[in-house]
């Protein structure tokens, strides 16, 4: 079960961020100090972006920012809901852009490992119903009971 | 029918290529293909080639000479049906 990663301190409730740099700061630095990703894992985060950008054209806006495992310690994954939606470039585009509204970050150790983790998130992102529910929770509690329910029907 | 050779790439070989390697795997199990799944980095393409079909999912600026096919509606969900039949489509036609 995945939501048993989701530690309250891994959920952002109205984030604010004018751009992908600063979510990336945002999320990903206390990853570093909780012990999850190493020391450049930030940077790891803003390089791949460049190349491989992680924005989805769902009905509401998701990103999953994520970058080589060598930049990982250990497993996990955070959400954030962004205060207003930043720019993503869409997975597999040259340069469509989507607003993101809702952030999942996979901090990701092993190359290709953790596939039930990845079909959890998948999973997540594919119910708008979800996404929207997390969008518009009122505590980080009430995103972990949404997925902890979505994750009880799988 | 022979085995299929399939390359799932994405960029770091971590995430969402492994969604799309999963749900190949599923599609061919399902219709009774034979397949082998070669997971790797964009840039590692070209060493895990000959093969049947490429599916990425993210963008790919060369012409390998294979067909490809985006793997991208398997990570947001939108336009999965689209995809499978457009993939047997390739590894059914011999």
């Amino acid at each position: 079960m995945i939501w048993e990663k989701l530690d309250e301190q891994r959920i952002y409730l109205g984030l604010k961020a004018d751009n992908t740099d600063e979510i990336f700061e945002k999320m990903g630095r206390p990853l570093i100090e909780q012990g999850f990703a190493k020391e450049n894992y930030v940077e790891g985060l803003i390089e791949r972006e460049k190349e491989f950008c992680t924005g989805l054209a769902t009905p509401i806006g998701v990103a999953i920012p994520h970058t080589a495992a060598d930049y990982v310690n250990k497993t996990t994954f955070s959400i954030a809901v962004l205060d207003h939606p930043v720019e993503f470039t869409e997975m597999g585009t040259d340069d469509d852009k989507v607003n993101v509204e809702v952030v999942i970050m996979l901090t990701i150790a092993e190359a290709h490992g953790h596939i039930d983790m990845l079909q959890r998130v998948i999973a997540i992102i594919q119910d708008p119903e979800l996404v929207k529910n997390i969008k518009n929770a009122k505590d980080e509690k009430t995103v972990i009971e949404l997925i902890k329910e979505k994750e009880n029907t799988l | 029918m022979s085995k299929k050779k399939v390359i799932v790439a994405c960029g770091g070989a971590v995430a969402t290529s492994t969604v799309a390697a999963n749900a190949v795997v599923q599609l061919c199990k399902e219709n009774g293909i034979d397949v082998e799944i070669a997971q790797c980095r964009i840039s590692e393409i070209a060493s895990n080639l000959p093969a049947d079909l490429i599916v990425p999912t993210s963008r790919v600026k060369r012409d390998y000479g294979v067909p490809l096919i985006t793997g991208m509606p398997f990570v947001s969900g939108v336009g999965v049906e689209k995809t499978k039949e457009k993939i047997l489509k390739v590894l059914k036609d011999d």
